[in-house]
């Protein structure tokens, strides 16, 4: 019982809600850097909403199935076949042993999300199956996928049949205004340059990946050169480092750092950082924390309306 | 309380403590005491902590983090802490090959420093560190107490691959590559010893305020090593 790779994909990794309690040691979270579709992809297939899935990334793979079984695939908007008839997104898809799952054009958004209703027959590290690819641990051999490689199964059931809710059908854009808290260092920027952040707008640059996102656009500098000393960090994250370029810490970052830290992006909008890719315009706004909580719990009951029933 | 504080509500789902003073092993044994009384009784939405040079990091679940309930019961677990001992840390020695054929800047570090390969060698292994706090990378420790005779810069252009275990020097810090990964530090040397045991609970070999000691090994014994260890 297994998925076939016939091809891999540009970056498709085993993810689930990844690590947390491994930071002291150096470990970030991984993970799946939106996790929001992960968990609706799951939702389709009956499986708990933090069960492993193909974390898929700009151009996607072909994949056949040893045996029947059920999937789904959310997040960002990819053509999809199967055996050359084009299915949809968003519902449970039955497919039979034998049948392969291609994915044509990305039409929006920058990570879809593929479930399966079976368990990877591999080890949890640390207590998940997400993938460090850094490091290489957990996941397939703790790398992405490569042509040709089997991803083994167990626990197949075929599951009933559903839709995502539309509600929970997102589509993305290539523009959007990220909401973050002041972090530690924000005081330390004047009041112009921290305009000058929230006003300018960037763009997200080729050189982003699961470890950062960074971004190019209005150079920011403190007023004073900082002499930092090695802090912790966590996802979301916005450090300014020495040429005044920021960076937002992703699932897969450091887990200290030592540039000035301008901003932490809000819980909330971190699922839509996974969905951003080179190109797409980002904008920030500042809010405080209890706004942030609010707006964290307003998304969580939203899913759970539809997911947790 | 031995060294003041600054508690700061960091994020929606993290609190920062940041404290006074020069970073020392007594301001690490206090960060260290008062991170063990927060886990003896962990806020609401708990999940984990960082502890870092002088700093601590505590990360709750966001959807049950209450920031003023959380506050005000850090204060009070702080009142309660005590600097861990000095004698808490195990002391782990980590075999090192100073052979120029896996310490790729041995010569260019020796002659920076006006030192013979064999002193420089002799400066590096006979000092005991401390491990501060562990970060950059899964399994990577920060250490302190390197002699100042062996203090060099980074290298101008950065390798683009770094062997795992690969030991160096960069500015007044020296440490180890747990794993492979493009880096800046003056390579010399390499041990054979895995940083970062991925089945092992917990997975790094050392914690803070453990302290190391670098045994210089011949390159025959690093490649039986290697070879044991595959």
């Amino acid at each position: 019982m297994s998925i076939n790779f016939i091809k891999a994909g540009m970056q498709t990794s085993l993810q689930d809600l990844g690590r947390p309690g491994f930071r002291r040691f150096g470990i970030p979270n991984n993970g799946a850097l939106d996790p929001v579709s992960l968990q609706i992809a799951n939702w389709l297939v009956s499986k708990p909403l933090n069960s492993a899935c193909l974390e898929i990334t700009q151009a996607g793979p072909v994949i056949e199935f040893t045996q029947d079984m059920a999937i789904a695939v959310t997040g960002a908007h990819f053509e999809l076949s199967i055996d050359d008839i084009p299915v949809d997104m968003h519902q449970t898809l039955l497919v039979n042993k034998g049948e392969r799952l291609a994915f044509g054009k990305l039409v929006n958004g920058a990570r879809a999300y593929l479930a399966f209703s079976a368990e990877p027959d591999l080890p949890k590290i640390m207590e998940s199956y997400s993938t460090n690819l850094m490091a290489n641990f957990g996941g397939y051999e703790g790398k992405a996928f490569k042509n040709n490689n089997t991803l083994p199964l167990t626990n197949i059931v075929n599951p009933k049949t559903k839709k995502t809710p539309k509600e929970l059908q997102l589509e993305f854009g290539d523009n959007y205004q990220i909401r973050f808290v002041e972090g530690r260092e924000w005081s330390d920027f004047s009041n112009a340059t921290q305009n000058s952040f929230m006003d300018s707008g960037y763009k997200v640059t080729s050189q982003s990946n699961r470890m950062g996102m960074r971004l190019k656009g209005e150079v920011l500098k403190t007023t004073e050169t900082l002499s930092m000393t090695t802090a912790p960090i966590t996802p979301g994250t916005i450090q300014i480092p020495p040429d005044g370029q920021p960076i937002i810490t992703l699932a897969d970052g450091q887990t200290t750092g030592g540039y000035p830290r301008i901003g932490q992006v809000i819980t909330a909008d971190l699922s839509i950082l996974g969905q951003l890719k080179a190109n797409d315009s980002i904008s920030f706004q500042c809010i405080d924390v209890d706004d942030a909580i609010d707006l964290l719990n307003a998304k969580t009951n939203l899913l759970k309306q539809f997911l947790y029933v | 309380m031995p060294f003041n504080n600054k508690l700061f509500v960091n994020s929606d789902h993290s609190i920062l403590i940041e404290f006074d003073g020069d970073i020392s092993e007594n301001l690490l044994r206090y960060i260290l005491g008062v991170a063990e009384s927060i886990e003896q009784s962990p806020p609401t939405g708990f999940i984990e902590l960082v502890p870092a040079y002088n700093s601590l990091l505590i990360i709750f679940e966001p959807l049950e983090f209450q920031p003023e309930q959380a506050l005000s019961q850090i204060e009070t677990d702080m009142k309660q802490a005590k600097m861990l001992d000095a004698s808490s840390g195990n002391t782990i020695e980590i075999p090192v090959c100073y052979d120029e054929r896996v310490a790729e800047d041995i010569n260019y570090v020796a002659d920076y420093c006006s030192m013979t390969v064999k002193e420089l060698i002799e400066a590096h292994s006979s000092q005991e560190y401390t491990v501060y706090m562990l970060g950059f990378l899964p399994g990577f420790l920060y250490l302190g107490g390197l002699d100042e005779r062996l203090h060099c810069p980074r290298r101008d252009n950065p390798r683009t691959r770094i062997e795992a275990g690969s030991v160096g020097i960069g500015g007044n810090q020296t440490g180890i590559y747990p794993i492979a990964s493009p880096g800046g530090w003056q390579i010399i040397g390499r041990t054979p010893k895995t940083m970062l045991d991925i089945h092992k609970s917990p997975p790094a070999i050392a914690h803070p305020l453990d302290k190391v000691r670098f045994v210089p090994i011949s390159y025959e014994e690093f490649e039986r090593l290697i070879e044991a260890s595959e």
